[in-house]
């Protein structure tokens, strides 16, 4: 135990060695998400609309500003403009058309999002209007929502990075790190050393996975600081990383070991952290996508994980509807990877053929 | 002239020697891509349950409705209804394998016949607001449309649409685009990279500060073929795109080039200079890599810049690449050429300026340091 600890301490000691990749590593994630944070879809659109003349083009205005979640924000931010010019991304204008009064919205831009968005917006106003006008028999939707607040998307936004902060931290270090004994030479001290192999591995990675709890730490304040969201245990969230920092470590171990190189070592990590990010729920619950996304996000271990941080932070709702076969999938990641990662590390290193 | 071509031959033998960094720009442009396809790519309707327990026929007519409310986003209808059972339905919305449940109550047809005040209930998934949005303003077209269906009488406000142009382009393709940028960018930092690193590495930067020629005889083969592999590695992605989407610039593709060329020139000399000052070179690499990752998403990479203006924030007004994303889908998206092409241009260029000044001027500083 007293070796380990040495060896866990020169770990340690090789921060020095490399201290802006470290940093950059251990916060890039943290300040993406401070970034996206401030550009994130949120519900309320500027709606521009040209200053009412009539009663009619008076309700609307007021019918846009009704618009809305009872539980959370409103969804049109009415601008008044005196005349339709062109230019503006979006305008309505209420004109008189073969006698009946119509809500012209001219598009500035084609993008289907964009107009599927502003589109719905101007329906959910004028169908007030019409429901008022209907009185008794217009229909009521009597609204359940699953939670009792509409939670922001910047708390899931923030909540599916922190693995992938706790990944990239791992990855990344662990690819460099052993890349760079290769270009060092100093890789010899490796192939000399009497201490045990297995030694000297689970060291290196003990001290990934404490970079990636911090990367991850550094990451889940900033949630909390910005939106208010803490886990309700964290414990259990942190628990959570630990597969998946076993797996970044493990690739970028491997990466190194292979590439020899730190450059490549690098874009096998930047490329397998986004692509499980993106591909493992980084945007929202693999199930509220199509069926081909979700048998993707299935195999990608970030969903098994955003899944299991989830009900931390939305009030203890379940979404994980195979917990045991997905956890046994990322476990045998790990148990794969970790094999993989021994065999290459003697082939590589201990091996007269290498 | 000979020199030059020396030079180019040896920088060409780099890349043989690491194809894989050669591919920087490609491999995790294309993860991106593929990622945002799946995801935006498919059918984005949300799949509800109906529990219709009315006694009547327009908890049917309801039904029958959503089929025929189309999204414009994918052009399918905005909710994919489930045939479920009551049971199935709630079990599955527990465990979120649906969006929503309407529950259409047995009085439903007689309150409309009546008049008297009709109900429906709306289960919703709300873990995030948007998705919550989205329910409460597609409920909206789908009750739009049934009143219209019933006979209801008229609405006192009609709704019509203008657009600019008769092609609408979907979300993918927007992105797509965003992702042909990153992809030129990414490119040429990661072969700067592969052209320098050796370089540092082998401390043949020492030979190299003590050439007594100028700098530019190293300085200027990198930065060409840094910049031709990222061009060449965006129009890979611009040909994949031909092939999927359909989207392709013509003759357009030479102002295409030179757009996103002015961008990769900015960052290829950043990348140096930061990989120069921070006297670890892969530290500054790393940095710029990332960097870019960061500016692909805060700078118009998953949404038009013009149609988002507000959520510009003034990091991201710092690159180029905020400037030069829409008038490239403007040429490959729209086959228009950009409104704004010369104030643009303007902009792109003073960056590049900007760039290779105070690149060049800390790499020769950096370089012809011997301490």
């Amino acid at each position: 135990m007293k070796r380990f600890l040495l060896i866990l301490q020169n770990e340690f000691k090789m921060f020095r060695t490399a201290l802006p990749i470290h940093i950059i590593a251990i916060v890039q994630p943290t300040i993406m998400y401070i970034l996206m944070s401030v550009i994130m879809v949120v519900p309320t659109f500027d709606m521009y609309v040209t200053q009412p003349e009539t009663k009619l083009e008076s309700d609307l205005i007021t019918a846009m500003e009704q618009v809305g979640s009872p539980i959370g924000p409103d969804y049109i931010d009415t601008i008044l403009i005196p005349q339709a010019y062109p230019g503006h991304r979006q305008v309505i204008e209420v004109l008189d058309i073969d006698g009946n009064p119509t809500a012209v919205q001219k598009y500035g831009y084609i993008d289907s999002n964009l107009i599927k968005n502003l589109r719905n917006r101007l329906t959910s106003a004028a169908l007030i209007l019409w429901n008022q006008q209907l009185g008794s028999q217009a229909i009521t939707i009597e609204e359940h929502p699953w939670l009792p607040v509409d939670v922001p998307y910047t708390v899931f936004f923030g909540m599916a990075m922190i693995p992938l902060a706790a990944y990239l931290a791992a990855a990344m270090i662990g690819g460099f790190l052993m890349a760079q004994e290769f270009e060092n030479g100093t890789i010899l001290e490796y192939r000399l050393s009497p201490i045990s192999p297995f030694l000297l591995l689970t060291a290196r990675m003990t001290r990934l996975l404490l970079t990636g709890l911090v990367a991850a730490g550094i990451l889940y304040t900033t949630l909390g600081l910005i939106t208010g969201a803490w886990a309700s245990s964290i414990l259990p969230v942190f628990i959570a990383l630990l597969p998946l920092m076993l797996i970044a470590g493990c690739i970028g171990l491997l990466a190194g070991l292979l590439l020899r190189s730190s450059l490549p070592s690098f874009l096998v990590a930047l490329s397998t952290a986004f692509g499980f990010w993106l591909f493992g729920s980084g945007f929202g619950l693999a199930a509220g996508f199509s069926l081909e996304f979700e048998r993707v996000s299935r195999l990608i271990p970030n969903t098994t994980i955003v899944e299991t941080l989830f009900p931390y932070f939305y009030f203890n709702r379940q979404v994980a509807t195979n917990p045991g076969a997905a956890w046994s999938l990322v476990w045998a990641y790990c148990i794969v990877l970790c094999l993989a990662v021994v065999v290459v590390y003697r082939w590589r290193v201990l091996s007269k053929q290498r | 002239m000979r020199r030059l071509l020396i030079l180019f031959r040896t920088e060409f033998n780099v890349w043989r020697r690491d194809p894989i960094t050669t591919l920087g720009g490609f491999v995790p442009s294309l993860f991106i891509l593929l990622a945002f396809a799946l995801l935006f790519g498919g059918r984005l309707s949300f799949e509800i349950a109906i529990i219709n327990q009315d006694q009547g026929e327009y908890g049917q007519l309801l039904m029958d409705t959503f089929d025929q409310v189309i999204s414009p986003l994918d052009l399918e209808p905005y909710y994919a209804v489930q045939e479920l059972d009551a049971d199935q339905a709630w079990q599955a919305y527990d465990e979120y394998r649906i969006e929503g449940i309407w529950v259409i109550p047995p009085d439903f047809s007689d309150r409309i016949t009546t008049g008297d005040h009709p109900v429906i209930e709306m289960h919703f998934i709300n873990y995030n607001d948007d998705r919550a949005k989205n329910h409460r303003i597609y409920a909206a077209e789908v009750l739009w449309q049934f009143y219209q269906d019933i006979g209801m009488p008229k609405p006192p406000l009609s709704m019509v649409e203008e657009y600019p142009l008769p092609v609408m382009v979907d979300w993918v393709s927007v992105i797509s685009i965003g992702i042909v940028l990153l992809s030129v960018t990414l490119g040429s930092i990661f072969n700067m990279f592969i052209l320098t690193y050796k370089s540092q590495m082998s401390k043949v930067t020492l030979e190299i500060g003590l050439t007594p020629r100028s700098l530019a005889w190293v300085l200027v083969p990198k930065t060409i073929l840094a910049l031709l592999a990222g061009l060449v590695t965006g129009t890979v992605f611009l040909i994949l795109i031909r092939f999927w989407l359909g989207y392709w610039p013509g003759s357009d593709i030479l102002t295409v080039w030179l757009i996103a060329g002015l961008v990769a020139l900015f960052w290829i000399q950043l990348a140096l200079a930061l990989g120069l000052i921070m006297q670890n070179y892969m530290g500054g690499a790393i940095g710029s890599v990332l960097g870019t990752m960061i500016v692909f998403f805060i700078g118009g990479g998953l949404s038009m810049v013009r149609g988002n203006e507000a959520h510009i924030t003034w990091v991201a007004r710092l690159f180029p690449n905020t400037y030069a994303i829409d008038p490239i889908r403007d040429l490959v998206l729209f086959n228009t050429w950009p409104v704004d092409f010369w104030p643009v241009m303007l902009k792109l260029v003073a960056f590049a300026l900007f760039a290779v000044i105070l690149g060049s001027s800390f790499a020769v500083r950096k370089l012809r340091r011997l301490d």
